[in-house]
């Protein structure tokens, strides 16, 4: 079997919504630079929806509409834009919660732009230059295939405006060293020379709220030398933290227990 | 006057009806609730067969829907398919939460067609509703299983395994072979149809 067609089983089980939490992490991973799960993720989504309208079709309870326009008539609306009252979280309900994790879970194939990830363009580049220099990228830039260029360029402009990109040295242990930038709508945490992964162990990145609520979201596919990047579509509004930690395979902890590379984020 | 006062539902995109929504506007709930109320309840009545708590299910996603309309988010998809993952999400979470012979009998339920044409038989999404019961009774039936016993029945990919004594991997792969085959036998025309599909 391919590579490819372990994750696209995989990708079929997460539409499904039939994959343990684990199994979830890894495919998360793997998207972020599988070009084939990518252009598959769509079909298997639309067929997904026409699943949910194969059910028989049955009507409603004629008095559930009413019953449902009455109680949001007593039913505060929640305000992410400042506007109006903003329930506390003790009135947020755990169904929230879930739909907050759903929106996470449902995975957004990469844009034709952004295939050879942007991010991970520039991750590169900075680790082959050595350096965190927004003016290096720049002249890094120059590459051999057309996209890639173009990707580079739009990096360079993004790094033009410092209000929308901030990098972060992190702290870490030994010798593992890493960034994350977070700009233009999205997130890109890399780290270097992470410790070999034994058996029975996966890592797991940690994000933090500016609320201080801390939310194990995916695993990184780390190469043999112990690099990684993962990017995700994050701004500062919805995290103030990033942490990579070394876990058992299984239940996750409610936070990490030893992070090996943490980094806070400044807007 | 609400904006929603001058809403018509036959005219009113989704993505409308969810910014008057996030404008605290009552009437767009409701056009939405006319639009996909029955599909939630139907795929709810589905998974977890009994009616109280598929109202439960369905009221509980609309409410939840109105309390924080900024939930939806566009770029992850249309909203019709956002509205029935959350009914799905609801619905599988409550009937994981019973005896397991609820979510047995769910996913053992028949799929069969109504031969009968029912009142609004005549109705376009009846009418895609009826075809993609048929295409997923094409399917062989160890795929249509697998796919059935997952999505109605709630259970993972390891839970399949074991309840139909079939490999793990085995599972894996009719799944997969199973959302293709049930892609290919659907076609473009009826997984990619404009938003506001209703029964």
């Amino acid at each position: 079997m391919s590579t490819h067609e372990k994750y696209a089983e995989l990708l079929a089980g997460h539409a499904l919504g039939s994959l343990d939490d684990s199994e979830s992490l890894e495919l998360f991973s793997h998207l972020e630079s599988c070009l084939e799960c990518n252009d598959e993720l769509p079909g298997l989504q639309s067929t997904i929806e026409a699943l949910a309208w194969a059910a028989e079709p049955v009507e409603p309870p004629p008095g559930l509409k009413d019953k449902i326009m009455a109680l949001i008539s007593e039913t505060p609306q929640e305000s992410t834009n400042g506007a109006g009252e903003t329930a506390s979280s003790a009135q947020r309900s755990h169904f929230q919660d879930e739909i907050e994790q759903l929106n996470r879970d449902i995975v957004v194939p990469l844009q034709r732009s952004r295939r050879m990830s942007q991010w991970t363009v520039a991750a590169c580049m900075v680790l082959l230059a050595g350096t965190i220099g927004w003016a290096g990228l720049a002249r890094e830039g120059a590459d051999p295939f057309q996209e890639e260029t173009l990707l580079a360029n739009q990096v360079a402009s993004l790094a033009g405006d410092s209000s929308t990109v901030r990098n972060n040295l992190v702290s870490a242990t030994g010798d593992t060293h890493g960034t994350a930038m977070v700009g233009d709508g999205q997130m890109a945490v890399m780290a270097q020379a992470l410790p070999p992964l034994e058996e029975g162990y996966q890592y797991v990145v940690w994000e933090q709220s500016p609320e201080g609520d801390l939310r194990a979201v995916r695993g990184f596919n780390v190469n043999g030398e112990g690099d990684a990047t993962l990017v995700s579509d994050l701004t500062f509004e919805d995290i103030s933290a990033v942490a990579i930690s070394l876990e058992r395979s299984g239940n996750l902890p409610e936070s990490p227990d030893v992070p090996i590379v943490s980094a806070a984020l400044r807007s | 006057m609400q904006t929603g006062q001058v809403l018509r539902r036959n005219t009113i995109s989704d993505a409308d009806l969810v910014l008057q929504l996030q404008e605290g506007d009552s009437v767009a709930l409701g056009l939405l609730y006319d639009k996909y109320g029955t599909a939630c309840y139907s795929l709810a009545r589905r998974i977890v067969r009994d009616p109280e708590i598929s109202q439960d299910v369905v009221q509980e996603v609309f409410t939840a829907l109105w309390r924080n309309p900024h939930s939806y988010k566009a770029d992850r998809g249309k909203f019709s398919t956002w509205i029935l993952s959350l009914t799905h999400h609801k619905a599988v979470d409550t009937v994981r939460k019973e005896e397991s012979y609820r979510r047995r009998a769910a996913a053992e339920a028949p799929m069969e067609l109504d031969p009968r044409p029912g009142p609004a038989e005549e109705t376009w999404s009846r009418t895609q509703s009826r075809e993609v019961r048929a295409a997923l009774a094409s399917l062989p039936e160890l795929q249509k299983e697998a796919l059935v016993l997952a999505y109605f029945g709630g259970y993972t990919q390891q839970e399949v395994a074991a309840l139909t004594h079939t490999p793990l991997g085995t599972v894996k792969s009719r799944m997969l072979t199973g959302m293709r085959r049930l892609r290919e036998n659907l076609g473009s025309n009826t997984l990619d149809s404009e938003e506001g599909r209703r029964w």
